[in-house]
């Protein structure tokens, strides 16, 4: 049975709409001169917990929210959650690291400490959307962003979640430029966070993923472009739209090529290094 | 999809390298718990014996003894586990970045943080043509890494899974913990009256995993029999377990199917020996009567990403040899379970290795004895 992607959102530069999404990648439109967003506190999420939250997981909150707040016919208890990032909680990680080498170890931050693991998003996701079922947090580098949606269709596929949210996506910040120019990226930096809800039956997109570079017979082709130096690609993409002049470089940002396919189907091809995935949305 | 069959095996932890340097270690009674890192000083830690390693070292290392049976890696898939990956080297490269100090390896500055490092070099090195999935779900990472890789095989993506997770002592969660609250100036007591907190460890686990009549039609003999696989949330606190183990317990009964709770013969507990964890635990496991207890934190530490992985090879090593190690450290239970206290000789058909997580995420494995 295929899954149905029954809800998307995205959060990037500017007018945060699928449609809007879809026809700048395919027109090229740059959103890099529109400052980086912060979302606002969604109704419902205690301020206390709100305040603990990196900006990564907001983001990664108020999509969740977005698709399923007025969803009230969703089991939360058998509701999984996949949240994938390609560096993870970068903030939180180095705002510790300074702190420690500044201030000594124990000065260190307890919050800066468990806001640093790589799942922290999934757990805030988890503890204010009442979501009980699977917690996955995958971090594939490069391809995180199909890697997190293939793990939700399987999830799917195998009956170990009613439902399944996929969110995914790296944020902008002074750290992860640092981080780029030494080692040797070239390009402006970008961000995006994107969610889609996955279901078996309803108002939705089929979607289907499989390993490896398959973009045949279907179009647009969105591929993002493999950012390791000594890991070349495994195979181009002749004639596909690429995202990087857009939306900046970003590990993550083949959940956001998703969401741009789905107003009117396509294909998302997310690589890195000897390993790819491609998606197939809609058709 | 039929049965799936464990049938290679790889560790390393405080006790060296090796899955019998871990068992007889565990069953020596002796911890591997000692002086931490040499830039640590807060207290005790388990460290892999011999010259500073990296997660991606010891990924690779045990990838190799793992491995050793197959006879491809055709089809094969990797799933790798981490939270900290090479942390080691990116946050010293973050010093040096901090206080403007030549930088020795620049392209190191937080990329080592990537949790998907191991794996790629895991798959690479094993040549394998299957897909790769890297995680990172803190505690429960290594025992979602064995979860995701039974669905690989299940949904048809892989013919065969190596599975690891690999965590090496970096600062982040040496200090961390420390900054919680809960690290213990000695070696770690789980599950005793007297228990004071944690210690952090090093290690690495891997299995191979590939369906049962796959490797009966190649001539390997089964070493256990991945039975189940249960994930789940508490939806309750971030570093805290929910207090009565709903998610735990919820994450125990997908892991058991069609077993009754008498049918559980053995459980490679989480056991921190923290106070809340330790607590809402052994309330989940009174529901067992027939199963005998064991954890390995008092002995390895707490690996984090890998200890679910090192626990689940304890657990086959516990059926293969029909032994199941003491919990060491603990000689003043809490708990009126059946806590195994010193080396027994024990009949497991069924076991469970179970790990609990940040973000209130809990993770449970069912292992079966093998009989042809």
């Amino acid at each position: 049975m295929a899954a149905l992607i029954t809800g998307a959102a995205a959060w990037v530069a500017g007018d945060r709409s699928p449609a809007r999404l879809r026809a700048d990648l395919l027109s090229g439109t740059s959103r890099l001169d529109q400052p980086p967003t912060t979302p606002a506190r969604p109704e419902g999420v205690p301020s206390g917990t709100w305040r603990r939250m990196s900006r990564l997981a907001r983001m990664a909150m108020a999509l969740g929210h977005e698709l399923i707040a007025d969803r009230p016919d969703l089991d939360r208890d058998t509701l999984a959650v996949v949240w994938g990032s390609g560096i993870g909680e970068v903030v939180p990680t180095s705002r510790f690291l300074e702190r420690l080498f500044t201030e000594g170890p124990d000065r260190a931050s307890p919050l800066n400490f468990q806001n640093s693991v790589y799942n922290a998003p999934a757990g805030h996701l988890s503890i204010a959307l009442g979501l009980k079922g699977p917690s996955e947090t995958v971090a594939a580098g490069g391809a995180t962003g199909l890697t997190a949606l293939m793990r939700g269709v399987d999830l799917l596929t195998l009956d170990r979640a009613s439902a399944v949210l996929v969110i995914a996506g790296d944020d902008h910040n002074p750290v992860v430029t640092t981080a780029h120019q030494l080692g040797g990226t070239t390009g402006p930096i970008g961000e995006a966070v994107a969610a889609v809800l996955l279901e078996k039956t309803g108002d939705g997109v089929a979607v289907e993923v499989c390993c490896g570079v398959d973009p045949a017979g279907m179009s647009p082709v969105f591929a993002r472009q493999s950012q390791l130096p000594d890991e070349p690609q495994i195979q181009s993409v002749a004639g596909a739209v690429r995202p990087e002049p857009v939306l900046g470089v970003s590990m993550s940002l083949g959940l956001a090529l998703v969401v741009a396919a789905v107003p009117g189907g396509g294909v998302v091809v997310d690589q890195e290094g000897d390993s790819a995935l491609t998606a197939r949305i809609g058709g | 999809m039929g049965p799936i069959a464990i049938t290679g095996l790889g560790a390393v932890s405080g006790y060296g390298p090796g899955v019998d340097a871990l068992m007889d270690g565990l069953c020596s009674g002796q911890t591997a718990i000692g002086v931490g890192p040499t830039w640590g000083g807060r207290g005790p830690a388990s460290m892999i014996p011999g010259p500073p390693k990296t997660s991606t070292d010891i990924a690779l290392l045990v990838a190799e003894q793992a491995s050793r049976g197959l006879d491809s890696a055709k089809g094969l898939a990797v799933v790798g586990a981490s939270t900290s990956s090479d942390m080691i080297i990116g946050e010293e490269a973050f010093r040096q970045v901090l206080f403007e100090e030549p930088l020795e390896k620049p392209d190191e500055y937080l990329w080592a943080q990537l949790a998907a490092r191991p794996t790629e070099r895991v798959h690479r090195w094993l040549g394998a043509t299957g897909p790769r999935i890297s995680l990172s779900t803190a505690c429960t990472s290594g025992t979602c890494a064995v979860g995701i890789g039974v669905d690989l095989i299940e949904v048809g993506r892989a013919d065969k899974v190596l599975v690891f997770g690999a965590d090496v002592i970096c600062r982040i969660s040496y200090f961390g913990f420390h900054s919680l609250g809960v690290y213990s100036q000695n070696p770690c007591r789980p599950f005793d009256r007297k228990r004071s907190g944690m210690n952090i460890g090093e290690g690495a686990g891997a299995m191979i995993l590939e369906p049962l009549e796959d490797a009966l039609a190649r001539g390997v003999k089964p070493l256990a029999v991945l039975a189940g696989y249960g994930n789940t949330s508490d939806a309750h606190h971030l570093t805290s377990p929910h207090p009565e183990g709903d998610g735990a317990r919820r994450a125990m009964l997908a892991a058991m199917g069609d077993l009754t709770p008498d049918q559980v013969d053995h459980v490679n507990a989480h056991a921190t020996a923290t106070r809340l964890n330790d607590a809402m635990e052994a309330s989940v496991l009174s529901e067992l009567p027939q199963a005998s207890i064991t954890a390995a934190k008092g002995a390895i530490g707490h690996a984090l990403g890998a200890a679910g992985a090192l626990e689940a090879v304890a657990t086959v090593m516990a059926i293969q040899q029909q032994r199941i190690p003491p919990i060491v450290g603990c000689s003043d239970p809490e708990y009126e379970l059946d806590l195994v206290l010193e080396t027994r000789e024990a009949r497991i058909d069924h076991a469970l290795s179970a790990n609990f997580a940040f973000g209130g995420h809990n993770a449970v494995l069912r292992m079966d004895r093998w009989r042809p």
